[in-house]
């Protein structure tokens, strides 16, 4: 039985860093947020928000057991936890996850918040830049949203969806072989409508590569596992749902890229939440299973046209097999299964217009983008990507020069205003909008109003004095005599319509507690 | 809920209209607006692979992510 898809993105950005300061990238990271937290006056004297790892177990497994490392947590001082952590009045947690800035947005309900969320920790670590320059006004850094520095290394856009239990461990633990035959495919050929783009490949596959689709394709190596920064796998199995275990999951993917285009993101969030959706209610029919799919991951990134292998003996494209996926959505929808998914018919309208246009799209063998009759360029990255990569070697008569194009895949990532190819194209009007302005400035301070969000931003927003520990499952007041907890074990309560009367109404934290004992709110 | 979310299958328009807005970029036929647009942004993106110098992708270097 399917249940709403609340989905939450974690971004973990690079950083470049010059000047006199010399700062290492992880203290560049740590003065970004803790700049960014003093200027939110989350500092101040007195104050101790502290993450609580409580609920971290990195390395259990979903399936049991299987330990690849001690679980043995190391104890975090509450020097190192302010070091690293801040949670933000909007929900969202901003830390440094080794050595890069990262962003993990408030839990969403929608794609079109999803993504405004998103976008909205762009413009936190360009508002923390500002504050470290106040503050170390010789420190130079750029900072970039993107997954690979093209020396080997790769770093994510992690995507979690709330996914009711019994489907989570009927697809993930007792048959995972339904999840091979129904949702891998869908993941694997995804990256058509969602990768960003990237100059040349690696490893033994894309080696050879000059141009693919999606950055992250080369470092995956297994379907599932619990890793993260090795044998990195298609479906993460971490035993860590962050909610009440017994009702939800979180099903945790690394296999996406950071998205620029806002279309590009609506589509990877929004396409999944319907897959998952009709995953719950059993609604994904056709047999899709994939002969080898970390081959066909990497096979499509470097050639979108090409065909893969099925388990069933055909031979399929990429866009052949998302278009299956597509054809199941319209038919759920059709016989009126409730999907619960905001902008569901949207989700289908922009994911038909993307496949349309792939399928007219055509690229030269020397990888120029020959015709594109739908205009993909304005609204997918590695299409967009591509656009204005194949207008600089036009220009002057260019040869495919690796190092000079990697320069410029990275500086379209960058987010500083003044230094970055997406930030400029978007400026002059050449891509293609989903959100305003407006919706996306809303989401620095507001957390999303439909989820569990609501109370945990506003708790941090009204009495950061007296919150103590904080996670994504609960927030901890320190009352002096006695620690008090609010488990906020649901995502889908916590919200403005339930909580915004006491949290309003409350004077500090420890009304606030009354009245949720005295049941003012459900 | 509205219903109207369910009422109608998405329709496969495969005679979908061109997009002309970036169509107009390659062509030779560009409107003046868009020739100044497209002029600025080829100084702007000349100009940051000059910016960039010799020693960027190597200053670039990240460590592993999750």
């Amino acid at each position: 039985m399917s249940i709403p898809k609340v989905v939450g993105i974690e971004e973990e950005y690079a950083l470049k860093v010059t000047g006199a300061d010399r700062l290492t990238p992880f203290q560049a990271s740590s003065f970004l947020i803790n700049s960014y937290a003093r200027a939110k006056g989350l500092r101040r004297p007195g104050m101790k928000l502290l993450w609580d790892y409580a609920h971290e177990t990195p390395f259990q497994d979903i399936r049991g057991g299987l330990f690849s490392k001690s679980t043995n947590q190391e104890i975090i001082s509450e020097e190192d936890n302010l070091r690293i952590n801040t949670v933000l009045p909007n929900g969202a947690r901003l830390y440094t996850d080794h050595a890069h800035p990262e962003y993990s947005t408030a839990e969403c309900l929608s794609a079109r918040d999803a993504t405004a969320c998103d976008k909205a920790g762009e413009l936190i670590l360009l508002e923390a830049l500002e504050a470290m320059k106040e503050e170390l006004p010789t420190s130079e850094v750029s900072i970039f949203k993107n997954n690979v520095d093209y020396q080997g290394h790769s770093y994510g856009c992690h995507e979690n969806y709330l996914v009711d239990a019994a489907a989570h461990e009927e697809y993930f633990v007792r048959n995972p072989e339904k999840a091979v035959t129904g949702l891998i495919p869908f993941l694997v050929t995804r990256q058509v409508i969602a990768g960003a783009g990237k100059i040349g490949g690696e490893g033994r596959e894309n080696g050879e590569t000059k141009y693919q689709i999606s950055q992250r394709a080369d470092f995956l190596e297994r379907i599932f596992g619990v890793e993260t920064m090795y044998a990195r796998p298609i479906i993460n199995t971490r035993e860590e749902h962050h909610a009440d275990g017994t009702r939800f999951k979180r099903l945790h993917l690394i296999l996406g890229d950071a998205n620029m285009c806002e279309i590009s993101a609506f589509l990877k969030i929004g396409t999944t939440q319907m897959v998952l959706q009709m995953m719950e209610d059993d609604f994904l029919s056709v047999d899709l299973a994939l002969a080898d799919p970390l081959s066909a991951v990497k096979r499509i990134s470097a050639d979108f046209t090409a065909p893969v292998d099925l388990v069933d003996g055909r031979r399929l494209t990429a866009v052949e097999i998302q278009r299956a996926f597509l054809e199941m959505a319209s038919d759920y929808l059709e016989k009126g299964s409730d999907p619960g998914i905001p902008e569901a018919e949207f989700i289908l309208e922009q994911w038909t217009y993307a496949l349309d246009g792939l399928e007219a799209l055509k690229l030269s063998e020397d990888l120029r983008l020959e015709d594109d009759p739908l205009g993909l360029a304005r609204r997918l990255d590695w299409v967009l990507k591509l656009w204005f990569i194949t207008r600089f070697r036009e220009g002057k008569n260019r040869t495919w020069d690796p190092q000079g194009l990697r320069v410029l895949d990275l500086q379209y990532h960058n987010i500083l205003p003044q230094e970055g190819i997406f930030s400029r194209l978007q400026r002059q009007g050449l891509t293609e909008r989903l959100l305003s302005d407006s919706h996306i400035a809303r989401f620095v301070n507001e957390p999303p109003a439909d989820t569990r969000a609501h109370f945990r931003g506003k708790c941090v927003e009204k009495f950061p004095q007296e919150v103590n520990l904080i996670n994504w499952e609960v927030v901890g007041f320190d009352h002096g005599d006695v620690h008090r907890m609010v488990p906020l074990l649901n995502p889908l309560k916590g919200t403005k319509a339930l909580c915004q009367d006491i949290l309003e109404k409350a004077e500090n934290s420890r009304e606030l507690i009354r009245f949720l004992q005295s049941g003012e709110r459900e | 809920m509205s219903e109207s979310r369910f009422a109608q299958k998405p329709k496969k328009k495969r005679e979908k209209k061109r997009d002309e807005s970036l169509e107009e970029t390659a062509s030779s036929q560009v409107s003046p607006d868009m020739k100044q647009k497209l002029d600025e942004l080829d100084d702007f993106i000349e100009g940051v692979l000059e910016k960039a110098g010799e020693e960027f992708l190597d200053e670039f270097r990240q460590v592993e992510g999750e």
